[in-house]
C-alpha cells in the first residue's frame, strides 16, 4: 500500500501551534508512506496541484489530508484525488486545525496529538474500499393517499409536473373537510366551489388517475419504486409509485366522549360542524341566547387530547359571527381559555367579533344540562374566579382536530411512526415537517397535527415538491454507505431486520440469512449494532477500520 | 418532464433565510437554476441568531448550518452575499434585473478564513457587531459569525479607516498570509435575466424604544427578545453565560405582545412567535438560574403549534409564574426595576422586582421589503407584509413573483419552511407555462 499525507499549515493558524517539521519527519519514516508533504495551504491552487500531481505521479492508494475539518472543502478534495486516479472514497480528512491546533497553544503537546490524529486517519483509512455512488432507476409517478385539500393540492403540482399521479380517496367523493365548509376563513368562499375548480383541473389531466370509495390493502417496495394494492369498486388494482404522499387528514372531535357536555342528547347542543349548515334548522327564538365553547376536545389531558387543535378559536369567532349577522339583538357568550387568533388576519378578525357584540369569558365549562326552558352552562369564571351558571337556547361546541381514523392503518402498512398523539411523526419538527424516516414518503396537512386550510395546502404543495425534486431525473444517487452483509457470518436471526426503519433488509428464505436492498438503505448504522454476530456492517465504515482508529488514538498500536 | 425544460430557468430568490433557502434548494433539487442575493455577508437570516428553537430546544445553529452549507455547495445554486436587487423590469414572463454588489475587499478564493486579518485590524474590539445586536464589539475585518456562509471575511466598509478615510497601516494586508483582501474591489452592477422571483425578505423586530412606559434603552436591564437570545446563545457576546452587566440576573420578567395586538403602535395582528420565544426563555433561565425567580406577563398564550401547549404547560409546571395582564410601566427601584401590572385574574395591582425585563418584541416587515415591492409592483397590506392569498399562500398581486416567510405576514419555522416549499411550487409551475 501507497499512502500519501498532506499536512497543512492553514498559514499560521496550524503551524503556529503544531510543529508540522516534526510531524513530516515523523511520517516520512512512516510503514507504507510513499509521501509526506507540508503546504502553507492546500486549498490554494499551488496546494491543489501538489496533491493532484504527487497523488498521480506516484500512484497513491490512499490520501491522507491533515487540514482543517472535513466540512471545509471536502467535494474540492474528492475531486483531486479522483482526477489523480484514486477512488475518492479512498480520501482521509484528518481535522487538525479544528481538534487540534485551534485548541491548545502547547507546542509539544500539540504536535504529539497530530500526529496521533494523522495515526487514526492512516489505520483507519487501511480498511477502506473503492466505493462508487450508485444510479437507481426510480418510477416517475406518485401515489396521493387522501382526497382533502392537502392530497389535492399535492397531486395538482405533480400532475402539471408532468409526473403520473395515482390520487386514492376512502370515501366515494373527493375533497375532505374543506367541501363541508361553507363559509371558507378568511376568504369567505365556499368550500365546495374550491374543491369542484380543483378536482375538475384534476380530471381533465391525462396524467391523473383517481380512485374514490378505494383502500389500500397491501404496500411494499422501495424508494423509487413502491408498489401498492388497491382495493376499487371495480377490483383489486395494483399500482407502481416512486414515492408517497400521505395525506389523509383528521377526524373531528367526538364530543360523545365529553358525557358532561351533553352533546347528543339534545339539538340545542350542537358543532361548528354542525353550525356550517346553517341556523335554519335549529328553530332558534328571535334573539336568541347562544354559548360557544372554545377548546372542546383540546388543551384536555383528562381525554388524552393535551395538544391545542390550532383551528377552533377562529371557527369559534366564526360560529359567533353567523349568530350576530343571524340575529342582530341575539345575545352570544364565548367561553375560552385563551384567544388563540394567530392566523393571519385572525387578530383582526377576533376584535371585529368583540365589536360585533359576541362576549367573551376566560372560563372552564363544567357542564350543559338541558332543561325544557333551554340548555344551563355551568362552569368557572377563571377571571372573577366565580362560579357561572347561564341558560342559553343553544350551545355550540368548538370542536378539535383528532387523529384520522386510518391513523394506525396506513402507518402499519407503510412502516410510518405515529407521534404520542397518535398523528403522524414528523423527521423532525422544525425543518423537516412533511417528512418522515422513509425516502419518498411523505406526510402532508393534518394527518401530521392540526392545522388550518392555508398551511395544509403548504404542506401539501411543499411535500410535493420535495417528491418531485427526489423523482424528476428519472435516477437517484443512492449513498455508497449502505449496509452489507457478511453471508458467512449471518445465522439468520434477523434482529436487523427489527432494527431497520428503512425497511431495506429482506430475509432469504433459501440461504436462511438476511440480504440488503442498498436503494432503500439509509445507512444509519441500527442494524450493525444490532447484530450479535457482527455480519452486518456499514461500507466505508467497517467495525475493523474505527477500532483501529480508536488504537491509534489510544497508542495501543 | 422536470429536468427537460428546468434546466434552462433560472430562478432569482432575495433572502438568504431559512424560507429563502428552503425555497432554493427545492427548486434547484427539481433541476432549476437559482441564484440567492442575501444583502448581508452571510446567509441564515433571523434563524440562525436564535440560541435555542421551540419546542424542541435543539440548538438553531446544528440544524440550520448542514442547509447553509448546502446552499453553498450546490451545484445549481449561485450564491451572492451583500447583494440587493437595483432595478427589475419585466421582460416577457419574465424579469431583467440589475443587481448591486458591495465590495467584501476579500477575495473569497483566497480567503481561508484563518481570523489573522481581523487579530491586525486596529479597528479590533471597537466596532459594534451587528449579529450581536451592538452588544459585542468586533473589527473592522471580521466574519459576523463562527459559521458564517460563505466563510470569508469581509471588510465593514464604514468602520475601516483605509476604506472610510484612506488612512491605515493596513496590518491586515500583512497579517494576511494569501493575500486576499483588496482594497481596490469595487462596487458591481450585474445584470441578469430571471424566469421568475421568490421574495423572502423575511422581517424586523419592533423598535422597542417607540414604548416609552417601558424604559427600553434608557433602564439599565430592560432588554428585548432577540438581543436575550444573544445572551443566552454560546456565540453570543457572554458565551452563553446568563451574565448581564457583569451580574447573574435573579428575577426575570418576561413581557409578551410587546409591540403586537396594541393599536398604539400600529400593530393590531399577533406576531406569532413571541408566547412561544418566551416561553423558550422562561425554560432556558430554569434550567440556567437554578434559583431564579420568572415571571410571564401575557393576554392570551398562543400555544398553537405542535407540541407547543405540552412546552407552555412543562414551563408553568417548571415554575415560571405567568400573570395575565401586560404591564403598564416599568421604573427603577431601589433593589432593581419596579413592573407595574394588574393582574387580571385577581383583579390585583402588584408591583414585581426584577432585575431583569425582557421584552417579547412583535414582527414588522423587512424594512427594505417596501422597496423591493415598489421595484415589483407587488401590493401590500396595510402593515407592509406582502399580500398574498390564502387559497394560493405564496402568490402576489405581479405575475411571476411569489413570496414565503414572515415577508407576508408573522411564521414560525416549520410553517416559514412549509411555505418556502409552496412557494417553490408555484414557482416551478409559472416557469413551466413558459
Amino acid at each position: 500500500m501507497k499512502i500519501g499525507i498532506f499536512l497543512c499549515h492553514c498559514g499560521h493558524n496550524i503551524k503556529h501551534t503544531v510543529d508540522v517539521a516534526r510531524v513530516k519527519e515523523y511520517f516520512q519514516k512512516f510503514l507504507n508512506v510513499a509521501v509526506a508533504e507540508d503546504y502553507p495551504f492546500l486549498c490554494s491552487e499551488p496546494g491543489q496541484e501538489l496533491i493532484r500531481s504527487r497523488t498521480e505521479a506516484e500512484g497513491l492508494d490512499r490520501v491522507i489530508i491533515a487540514a482543517c475539518a472535513p466540512t471545509l472543502h471536502q467535494d474540492m478534495f474528492k475531486d483531486l484525488v479522483k482526477k489523480g486516479g484514486l477512488n475518492p472514497f479512498l480520501l482521509r480528512r484528518v481535522s487538525v486545525r479544528e481538534h487540534c491546533s485551534w485548541v491548545g497553544d502547547d507546542i509539544g503537546k500539540n504536535t504529539d496529538k497530530a500526529i496521533r490524529l494523522i495515526k487514526a486517519g492512516v489505520y483507519g483509512s487501511s480498511h477502506y474500499i473503492p466505493l462508487e455512488e450508485k444510479q437507481v432507476d426510480v418510477t416517475q409517478s406518485a401515489m396521493v393517499i387522501g382526497g382533502g385539500v392537502s392530497g389535492l393540492s399535492a397531486a395538482l403540482f405533480l400532475s402539471n409536473q408532468g409526473m403520473h399521479v395515482y390520487l386514492v380517496e376512502k370515501e366515494a367523493e373527493l375533497g375532505g373537510h374543506v367541501r363541508k365548509l361553507r363559509n371558507v376563513w378568511p376568504s369567505g368562499k365556499d368550500g365546495s366551489e374550491l374543491i369542484d375548480e380543483m378536482v375538475e383541473t384534476l380530471r381533465d389531466r391525462e396524467n391523473v388517475e383517481i380512485f374514490t370509495s378505494t383502500r389500500m390493502v397491501s404496500f411494499g417496495g422501495s424508494f423509487g419504486n413502491y408498489e401498492a394494492t388497491l382495493e376499487t369498486p371495480a377490483g383489486e388494482s395494483t399500482v407502481k409509485a416512486g414515492g408517497v404522499i400521505v395525506a389523509i387528514g383528521f377526524a373531528p372531535f367526538d364530543p360523545i366522549s365529553k358525557p358532561e357536555l351533553g352533546y347528543g342528547k339534545d339539538k340545542r347542543i350542537v358543532t361548528t360542524l354542525e353550525l356550517e349548515n346553517g341556523l335554519d334548522e335549529l328553530g332558534l327564538p328571535a334573539n336568541p341566547r347562544v354559548a360557544v365553547l372554545h377548546c372542546v376536545g383540546s388543551r384536555d389531558e383528562q381525554i388524552g387530547k393535551p395538544y391545542c387543535s390550532r383551528v377552533c378559536c377562529i371557527n369559534a369567532l366564526r360560529a359567533g359571527q353567523t349568530v350576530k349577522e343571524k340575529f342582530e339583538h341575539s345575545y352570544v357568550e364565548s367561553f375560552y381559555m385563551d384567544v388563540r387568533a394567530h392566523p393571519k388576519g385572525g387578530e383582526e378578525f377576533y376584535e371585529d367579533t368583540q365589536e360585533k357584540g359576541v362576549l367573551f369569558t376566560r372560563g372552564n365549562v363544567g357542564e350543559i344540562i338541558p332543561t325544557p326552558a333551554g340548555v344551563l352552562v355551568r362552569g368557572e369564571d377563571t377571571l372573577f374566579g366565580e362560579l357561572l351558571e347561564r341558560e342559553f337556547d343553544l350551545a355550540v361546541l368548538s370542536i378539535g382536530m383528532s387523529p384520522p381514523k386510518d391513523n394506525q392503518y396506513i402507518a402499519s402498512l407503510l412502516k410510518i411512526t405515529l407521534d404520542k398523539d397518535k398523528f403522524f411523526l414528523e423527521a423532525h419538527p422544525k425543518l423537516r415537517p412533511y417528512d418522515t424516516a422513509l425516502k419518498g414518503i411523505f406526510i402532508a396537512g393534518t394527518c401530521s397535527g392540526p392545522k388550518d386550510m392555508e398551511e395544509s395546502i403548504n404542506h401539501g404543495r411543499a411535500s410535493a415538491v420535495k417528491l418531485f425534486g427526489l423523482l424528476n431525473l428519472g435516477y437517484a444517487f443512492v449513498e455508497p454507505f449502505v449496509a452489507m452483509v457478511d453471508p458467512k457470518r449471518c445465522s439468520g436471526c434477523r434482529a436487523c431486520e427489527q432494527a431497520c426503519v428503512a425497511k431495506a433488509i429482506k430475509f432469504d428464505d433459501g440461504e436462511r440469512i438476511v440480504r440488503v436492498e442498498e436503494a432503500a438503505c439509509m445507512g444509519c448504522g441500527l442494524c450493525n449494532s444490532t447484530c450479535p454476530s457482527s455480519a452486518i456492517g456499514l461500507k466505508g465504515h467497517a467495525d475493523s477500520s474505527i477500532n483501529d482508529e480508536v488504537g491509534a488514538i489510544l497508542e495501543a498500536i | 418532464m422536470g429536468e427537460r425544460y428546468l434546466q434552462e430557468k433560472h430562478v432569482l430568490v432575495v433572502g438568504g433565510g431559512i424560507g429563502g433557502i428552503t425555497a432554493a434548494l427545492e427548486l434547484a433539487s427539481c433541476g432549476v437554476r437559482v441564484t440567492m442575493l442575501e444583502g448581508g455577508p452571510s446567509i441564515g437570516g433571523r434563524m440562525i441568531q436564535l440560541d435555542k428553537t421551540f419546542p424542541t430546544l435543539d440548538c438553531s445553529s446544528c440544524t440550520l448550518t448542514p442547509k447553509m452549507v448546502e446552499v453553498a455547495l450546490h451545484p445549481r445554486i449561485e450564491l451572492m452575499t451583500l447583494a440587493k436587487p437595483m432595478g427589475i423590469e419585466r421582460n416577457g414572463k419574465g424579469f431583467s434585473v440589475s443587481i448591486q454588489k458591495r465590495p467584501r475587499f476579500v477575495d473569497m478564493k483566497k480567503c481561508t478564513a484563518c481570523g489573522a486579518c481581523s487579530g491586525a485590524c486596529v479597528m479590533k474590539g471597537r466596532l459594534s457587531d451587528e449579529f450581536n445586536l451592538r452588544l459585542s464589539k468586533r473589527a473592522a475585518i471580521y466574519i459576523p459569525f463562527p459559521q458564517a456562509v460563505p466563510q470569508k471575511y469581509l471588510v465593514d466598509g464604514d468602520g475601516c479607516l483605509f476604506v472610510s478615510r484612506g488612512k491605515c497601516k493596513k496590518a491586515c494586508v500583512e497579517a494576511c498570509e494569501t493575500r486576499a483582501i483588496n482594497f481596490d474591489e469595487k462596487e458591481e452592477i450585474i445584470e441578469s435575466y430571471y424566469d421568475a422571483i421568490v421574495l423572502a425578505p423575511g422581517f424586523d423586530l419592533y423598535d422597542a424604544t417607540e414604548k416609552r412606559e417601558y424604559g427600553y434603552g434608557s433602564l439599565e436591564g430592560v432588554m428585548t427578545g432577540i438581543e436575550f437570545e444573544r445572551i443566552c446563545s454560546v456565540t453570543g457576546p457572554t458565551g452563553g453565560e446568563m451574565v448581564i452587566n457583569g451580574k447573574t440576573p435573579k428575577r426575570f420578567y418576561f413581557i409578551q405582545c410587546v409591540g403586537s395586538r396594541d393599536r398604539q403602535t400600529g400593530a393590531r395582528f399577533c406576531s406569532r412567535v413571541c408566547c412561544m420565544y418566551t416561553a423558550k426563555h422562561a425554560t432556558i433561565v430554569r434550567d440556567r438560574v437554578k434559583d431564579a425567580e420568572i415571571y410571564v406577563s401575557y393576554i392570551d398564550v398562543r400555544a398553537y403549534g405542535k407540541n407547543y401547549e405540552e412546552f407552555y404547560k412543562s414551563t408553568q409546571e417548571g415554575g415560571t409564574y405567568y400573570i395575565r395582564g401586560i404591564p403598564g410601566d416599568i421604573t427603577q427601584g431601589e433593589k432593581g426595576l419596579l413592573v407595574r401590572v394588574e393582574d387580571m385574574l385577581s383583579g390585583e395591582l402588584r408591583e414585581i422586582e426584577a432585575d431583569l425585563v425582557v421584552l417579547a418584541t412583535g414582527v414588522r416587515p423587512r424594512k427594505d421589503t417596501a422597496e423591493l415591492c415598489n421595484l415589483l409592483k407587488v401590493d401590500r397590506d396595510e402593515y407592509g407584509f406582502i399580500r398574498t392569498d390564502s387559497i394560493a399562500p405564496s402568490r402576489t398581486s405581479t405575475k411571476g413573483v411569489f413570496v414565503c416567510g414572515m415577508a407576508s405576514g408573522p411564521k414560525d419555522v416549520p410553517d416559514t419552511v412549509a411555505s418556502g416549499g409552496e412557494a417553490a411550487s408555484r414557482c416551478l409551475e409559472y416557469i413551466g407555462e413558459q
